[in-house]
């Protein structure tokens, strides 16, 4: 059991081992690549997951999770292998296109405070647009959701408006916000409030007429019925909304940087276009996966806990 | 202060609903009652002879086509929460923990400050304790219908309205439910009025039996239940009453027939 164990350890750390080890026996045959970032790299990986196996010796579950893991590292680390010899190693893989591992891990370290720079810069953007368009739909919902007229006037505005793709409005919104950062926020805030508004809106309009009944005779007024019945009932659609708006979020603001803003990854990836340093895109694209992987990990948080009586009841309620 | 007063009065009610193909469909027609102080009245009759739309009525959920509902004197017109209401389903919120679905009763009048030590208090006369923290899901459907009875009592209402609360109940927590009511009547003095198809039922918990036959709904026979609490299901007066009132069903049935040909 132990061994067994431990040897599912040594064979997920092994590859990575292996890769290291080419990484320093062979010489590097491209020019203008430094091994440091991609070596320390290689090392941190292996000190990690060797810590993991030594957590998990004594804990059930984490051992369990870990060993279902181990195939999966250890051809990480061989492709990280592979990736090297056909690049660094040989050259076979053509400059600037694919650069080898160790080049795009380098420019974290060449480039690291412009990179930050623009990371922070994508980071604010996205949050004033997304938490805009998150109150904005939710308000316009719950208007939707609640009073007929609104409904009869608003919601054909809102379907209307929300299929076109908010980076169309870029031209209009450039020249009258004549800020990059105040129309990647418009563009991303009218992104995200279609989903969420049209969603809070059927949540709400979805409410058992039971739920509102009962409100009655136990003495909730209108204004009880709507934030005590209706909002609660809308939460899941909600959420579902919000899940929707995000992966427009992600791609606005991308194109909105892109486009318009003076900064932002997506302003950087068309910089290092400009000179040709295909690396330092490769490690911007690294650094949009792990922020918005982390983004989504935060909204999956706060729907867990916001849902939490949903547990037993739905299925994949973790699923977002 | 006279000793019997009533506390409901329904004078000449008619109600009527779109059919299927939109033409009026008479579900009340003429339905007069009075329901005195502290009285337990249960309401029976075979589906679509509109016992739940009278009951609805006097929860002031809909209101009539013609005819009038009083509540001590004045006007029913909207819902309110002097009339608690327990439906055939709980109603429990499924976002509220139990504690919560019956703090809501106090919550919904912006009581729940000044009163938050009673919830307890209910959470306990219902027999829930232990159970605070449990979503709806989580709790047996009788377990259900025991909260939202908490929720709706803890308004203290005045009369209390069961639109088959046990209906859906399996026999043994139905009984046991039954005798739950009953205690809770006597210790609390409201007025009880309960629809139900159970004639069993009927007899067991209420002082006086409404019999309504369908098509269009109207009130065929007021029984009196002279038995006292608690009663025994197996007495002979009690198997007699529910032979009487068997035979009535049948005839009830008759005029059915007899109207179809």
């Amino acid at each position: 059991m132990k061994i067994k164990f431990i040897l599912r350890a040594l064979f997920t750390v092994s590859g990575f081992g292996l890769a290291l080890a080419v990484s320093l026996a062979f010489p590097t045959v491209q020019a203008d690549v430094a091994d440091g970032a991609y070596r320390a790299v290689l090392a941190g990986l292996i000190v990690l997951f060797a810590a993991g196996a030594a957590l998990g010796v004594r804990d059930g579950g984490r051992r369990k999770k870990y060993e279902a893991r181990a195939p999966f590292r250890f051809a990480l680390g061989i492709a990280l292998l592979v990736w090297d010899i056909a690049s660094a190693k040989t050259g076979l893989l053509p400059l600037p296109f694919f650069p080898s591992p160790s080049k795009i891990l380098s420019a974290f370290v060449v480039d690291r405070d412009f990179m930050m720079e623009n990371v922070l810069f994508s980071l604010r953007l996205y949050f004033a647009g997304f938490i805009g368009g998150t109150v904005l739909g939710v308000g316009t919902g719950v208007l939707i959701g609640w009073f007929k007229k609104v409904n009869y006037w608003v919601f054909p505005l809102l379907k209307m408006t929300g299929v076109i793709p908010a980076v169309a409005w870029i031209p209009i919104a450039l020249t009258l916000l004549k800020s990059g950062f105040l129309t990647g926020a418009f563009l991303i805030t009218m992104c995200a409030w279609f989903p969420i508004g049209f969603q809070t809106a059927n949540g709400m309009q979805n409410t058992q007429r039971v739920y509102f009944e009962v409100a009655k005779t136990i003495g909730g007024s209108d204004a009880w019925q709507l934030l005590h019945v209706a909002l609660p009932n809308a939460l899941p659609a909600i959420f579902t909304g919000i899940s929707t708006a995000n992966g427009l979020a992600f791609t606005t603001l991308v194109i909105s940087e892109m486009l318009g803003a003076k900064g932002g990854l997506g302003y950087y990836i068309n910089w290092a276009k400009a000179w040709a340093e295909y690396y330092k895109v490769y490690a911007a694209i690294i650094i949009m996966a792990v922020m918005f992987s982390l983004i989504l990990a935060l909204i999956n948080l706060i729907k867990n806990r916001a849902l939490a009586w949903q547990k037993g009841l739905v299925n994949n309620v973790n699923d977002l | 202060m006279s000793m019997i007063s009533d506390t409901l009065t329904i004078a000449n009610v008619s109600q009527t609903f779109a059919g299927a193909a939109g033409e009026p469909v008479e579900v009340l027609k003429d339905v007069s009652l009075t329901v005195g102080r502290n009285e337990f009245i249960s309401i029976i009759g075979p589906s679509g002879c509109g016992k739940t739309t009278l009951l609805r009525l006097i929860a002031g959920l809909s209101s009539p086509l013609s005819g009038e509902l009083l509540m001590n004197g004045a006007p029913i017109k909207t819902a309110s929460s002097e009339r608690g209401y327990i439906f055939q389903s709980s109603g429990l919120f499924p976002w509220l923990t139990v504690e919560k679905n019956i703090a809501a009763g106090l919550k919904a009048r912006g009581l729940y400050k000044a009163r938050k030590s009673e919830v307890q208090r209910y959470v306990d006369l219902v027999g829930l304790g232990g159970f605070e923290k449990s979503y709806p899901h989580q709790i047996s459907g009788g377990m259900a219908q025991r909260a939202a009875i908490a929720r709706a009592l803890i308004n203290n209402p005045e009369v209390l309205l069961l639109d088959e609360p046990l209906g859906a109940l399996d026999s043994f927590t139905r009984m046991s439910l039954q005798d739950e009511l009953i205690r809770l009547w006597r210790e609390r003095g409201n007025t009880m009025v309960m629809v139900t198809h159970d004639i069993d039922e009927a007899i067991y918990l209420s002082r006086r039996i409404v019999m309504m036959s369908p098509r269009p709904g109207r009130i065929v026979q007021i029984l009196d239940v002279p038995m006292s609490y608690p009663r025994n299901r197996a007495a002979g007066d009690f198997t007699a009453l529910r032979t009487q009132i068997l035979k009535r069903m049948d005839f009830a049935r008759d005029v059915q027939e007899e109207y179809a040909i």
